[in-house]
């Protein structure tokens, strides 16, 4: 290999370096990227590349310089950056310009502001340490569609859930149907526990009409009869339909913008 | 002697940066030798501060970039050149430096005369 592709190489790697840490759209990233390679290489027919770039600082460095530029600024970030970021410095509060009925359209809100107050994020769509919106998403989230840790709303996914409609968690409670280990419903549960006023299928089920491992009610109406014989007979496919769901609302929300992260620095722009 | 508190330079750089561009069309590496060699090397702005400013300065329309590629050989360079937003922006800037370091001036002299008078009631 030559010099010159090794000092290239160097100098994609650092800049690559910056860009893993900027949480921002590609137009962004690659204004970066492009103004870095001309200023290095300006530098650099001054003095060695090498000392160029200890010069420079660590790469971390410049993109948390450049990052508090834009930390607020929704519109340059995207939505994924924006989780990405809120993850990375844990003290975040970015909200789209976008808003509907008064509430920006994403707010994305993570730990502690300047006064020491817990950031809340209030959006149509709510990302953050406590979501309060439409479609909410954070440890505590209150919402239409809530998923998080503690999750309250019309639809709520996650461990601890209350559903108006439906509840999906490790414990859920809701007033239609809930699912879950231990799932507590006015209509339907369906669990390991099942506890419900009118429909309840799991291994130990109590409710009007109920089918457990450890007895069933006087009547069970037919429908519930062949959802447990469907069940029965595709236990594989409903066990990994299930994981799938809990994958989708569990984990891909945290883990999405760290992939997006990983990605990021795994290539450069040019 | 060292250069002023990294705080206070914050403050000031989208001034500094401006009253650079307004004098002449610049790259950002020409900004940061410039700050260098105009202060006798007390200010040394480094990349990661220089550039936001420039991205901050350029989407609030107060600069424009244009990116030059020489014939042949060479380092292809981004220069940046003041808009009359700018102008505008640059001249409130420098009334409020103006404003501020009279006012800061005015107080600092105040707490002297405050110290001494203080001292002398101690002795």
């Amino acid at each position: 290999m030559d010099e010159t592709r090794r000092v290239e190489q160097y100098v994609e790697q650092y800049i690559r370096g910056v860009l893993r840490h900027l949480y921002l759209k590609d137009e962004y990233r690659r204004r970066v990227a492009d103004d870095l390679r001309s200023h290095i290489a300006e530098a650099s027919q001054k003095k060695p590349v090498d000392e160029v770039l200890k010069d420079m600082g660590h790469p971390r460095k410049i993109a948390a310089e450049i990052m508090e530029t834009y930390e607020k600024d929704y519109e340059k970030m995207g939505f994924l950056n924006a989780i990405a970021y809120a993850q990375h410095v844990r003290d975040s509060n970015v909200k789209s310009a976008a808003q509907v009925g008064g509430w920006p359209l994403v707010h994305i809100a993570t730990g502690y502001n300047e006064s020491g107050e817990r950031n809340v994020a209030k959006g149509i769509i709510a990302v953050g340490d406590i979501a309060i919106g439409v479609v909410a998403m954070g440890a505590v989230s209150v919402g239409v569609i809530a998923v998080g840790a503690l999750a309250a709303g019309v639809l709520a996914s996650g461990a601890l859930t209350v559903g108006l409609l439906v509840a999906l968690g490790a414990a859920a409670a809701s007033v239609v149907a809930s699912v879950g280990g231990a799932a507590v419903s006015g209509g339907f549960a369906f669990g390991a526990l099942a506890l419900a006023r009118l429909y309840a299928m799991g291994a130990y089920a109590r409710a009007l009409y109920y089918i457990g491992a450890y007895g069933e009610s006087a009547v069970v109406p037919a429908w519930m009869r062949s959802l447990v014989e469907g069940l029965r007979t595709h236990a594989l496919l409903f066990a990994v339909s299930l994981s799938v769901l809990g994958l989708a609302l569990g984990l891909v929300p945290s883990v999405l913008p760290q992939l997006l992260a990983l990605r990021k620095g795994g290539r450069g722009i040019r | 002697m060292g250069g002023p508190d990294k705080e206070l330079l914050r403050g000031t750089l989208e001034l500094v940066v401006l009253s650079i561009i307004a004098r002449q069309t610049s790259y950002g590496y020409s900004i940061i030798n410039a700050i260098k060699q105009e202060t006798e090397g007390r200010i040394e702005l480094k990349e990661g501060s220089l550039y936001p400013v420039l991205y901050r300065l350029e989407d609030a329309g107060a600069i424009e970039s244009v990116w030059h590629y020489p014939e042949e050989r060479g380092v292809p360079r981004k220069y940046y050149r003041i808009l009359p937003e700018g102008k505008k922006r640059l001249g409130r800037l420098r009334k409020e430096w103006c404003d501020y370091v009279r006012l800061v001036t005015l107080l600092i002299e105040g707490g002297s005369e405050g110290r001494s008078e203080g001292g002398s009631e101690d002795g």
